[in-house]
């Protein structure tokens, strides 16, 4: 039997959920559901499950908390969110599990499977770190973003990316640095998530960070110059978003 | 008539008076724009629902699913339509009747108190002198006090909760509605949420700010807004008294 604890200030929403899992997971044993910070703290270090269930309004703060209380945290976190923008956003930067409420069975199924195949080494204390780290700098321009591939997980600032751009669905970045990760996302993705970090699509297969132009020329075909020296085509639809 | 007849002294008047004209009707317009757009506003702070009510009371109700209580989710499932459909509704006026509101928050009471496993009761009184289905108020407007007194403060207290939504009238030309709880009162629950590290933004009363100004913008009389912690007036009760004058038509 798998041991998982659900925390969530919302009574009906810990039942729904652990019904859930009797449903869809018989080996998944839910040996206690708990309000908050402090009493979620003290069935986690108690109980020692394998996974937490992990809503972000508590009643005594916020999840992140219960979270920060760990020094290393050895069980699998899936995030559970009654839907707050911001939140989603972070969610989705830091590249956690989490489900919004209420739950899709589907959503679930996949959480879970993902969250029980994955080894406990593979880097969740990292984008976790990432996500809270995130969710403080609410408001700035300057994120962390993990990008996951079959080596790991990278964790990058925003500010730290020169550039995106896209080979067959295959997303790979270039730093300021010189490194390269590729990624098995698409380019839209990432697009969505980096625009309010001041990334442009200047063309079909080019994301860039504004703040790393260097030229924009217009002969003999329209392109920009960035700072690593990389040069990156702008398509005629594309133009009007180019400063 | 000659080409000079034009610049004659005459039709400077006439060119004068045109020019007027034409300055009054754009003044005119701009300001039939500008009511417009305030309503436009009214409407949308109307009909925005709390999204963490909305998808907490679904998930309330997708528990009884999953426990396989059909009749109550089915009771709850319509209870939240109907509120979504009154509410869709009211976006749409300016004034509705007391009867109206109070259809409204009935719904939205109830699914409340489905959250909050009964743990607070309520009671929506109107005084005598008053004829609910014909007086006519601007819809909602205590309804984010309701929401604070339910969310914060009566979460979380040991004692059963109670909610009192009053209807009164304090002159033949002024309404008060009242929302009076028995939580842990205002102050107290303002420090809570510092300590919890939640952002203190009320946004029960910045909404009701922002719709008290438009209205008055629309030609309204000033609605007066006045929340008390209960321990300011008697030491020895508890909670919060959020009142709200509201002038007649």
């Amino acid at each position: 039997m798998i041991k998982a604890i659900i925390v969530d200030d919302e009574k009906l929403a810990c039942e729904s959920l652990s019904q859930m899992l009797g449903i869809y997971y018989p080996t998944i044993n839910v040996v206690a559901t708990a309000t908050g910070i402090n009493n979620g703290y003290e069935a986690i270090t108690h109980l020692k499950p394998e996974l937490v269930f992990l809503d972000m309004q508590l009643s005594d703060g916020l999840g992140f908390d219960l979270l920060q209380r760990f020094e290393k945290i050895d069980f699998k976190v899936i995030i559970v969110s009654a839907y707050q923008e911001y939140a989603v956003k972070a969610f989705r930067f830091s590249a956690v599990d989490y489900l919004l409420k209420p739950v899709d069975p589907d959503d679930l199924v996949k959480a879970v499977d993902s969250a029980l195949t994955l080894a406990i080494n593979d880097s969740q204390q990292e984008r976790l770190n990432a996500l809270i780290e995130n969710t403080k700098q609410e408001g700035t321009k300057e994120r962390l973003l993990a990008l996951r591939n079959t080596e790991g997980t990278f964790i990058v600032k925003t500010s730290e990316i020169v550039r995106g751009e896209s080979k067959n669905n295959v997303t790979h970045f270039i730093l300021s640095d010189g490194t390269q990760i590729r990624v098995t996302k698409t380019l839209k993705e990432f697009e969505d998530l980096l625009r309010d970090c001041g990334f442009i699509r200047c063309h079909q297969s080019h994301l860039i960070n504004q703040s790393k132009i260097e030229k924009i020329s217009r002969f003999p075909s329209p392109s920009i110059t960035l700072c690593n020296g990389d040069i990156v085509p702008v398509s005629f639809r594309k133009k009007r978003g180019v400063p | 008539m000659t080409i000079s007849a034009l610049f004659t002294p005459h039709y400077y008047i006439i060119q004068t008076l045109v020019s007027i004209i034409a300055i009054a009707y754009l003044f005119y317009s701009r300001q039939k724009l500008k009511r417009i757009i305030i309503r436009y506003e009214q409407q949308m702070l109307l009909s925005q629902m709390n999204p963490h009510f909305v998808f907490n009371s679904l998930t309330a109700i997708q528990s009884f699913i999953f426990r396989n209580e059909p009749h109550q989710a089915s009771k709850y499932l319509a209870s939240f339509a109907k509120l979504t459909r009154l509410i869709l509704e009211n976006s749409r006026t300016d004034y509705c009747s007391i009867e109206r509101e109070i259809t409204t928050l009935k719904p939205y009471l109830e699914l409340q108190k489905l959250r909050f496993e009964n743990r607070f009761d309520y009671e929506i009184t109107i005084s005598k002198e008053i004829d609910a289905s014909t007086m006519l108020i601007p819809p909602m407007l205590a309804q984010p006090f309701i929401e604070n007194a339910i969310e914060h403060g009566l979460n979380g207290i040991d004692w059963p909760g109670k909610i009192e939504i009053r209807y009164l009238l304090k002159s033949p030309r002024e309404l008060i509605v009242e929302v009076d709880d028995n939580g842990i009162g205002i102050s107290k629950a303002r420090e809570l949420q510092v300590k919890n590290g939640k952002q203190h933004k009320s946004l029960a009363t910045d909404i009701t700010m922002e719709r008290i100004k438009s209205l008055k913008k629309l030609g309204n009389r000033l609605i007066r807004l006045k929340i008390t912690d209960k321990k300011d007036l008697n030491a020895n009760t508890e909670g919060t008294l959020v009142q709200i004058q509201i002038p007649l038509r």
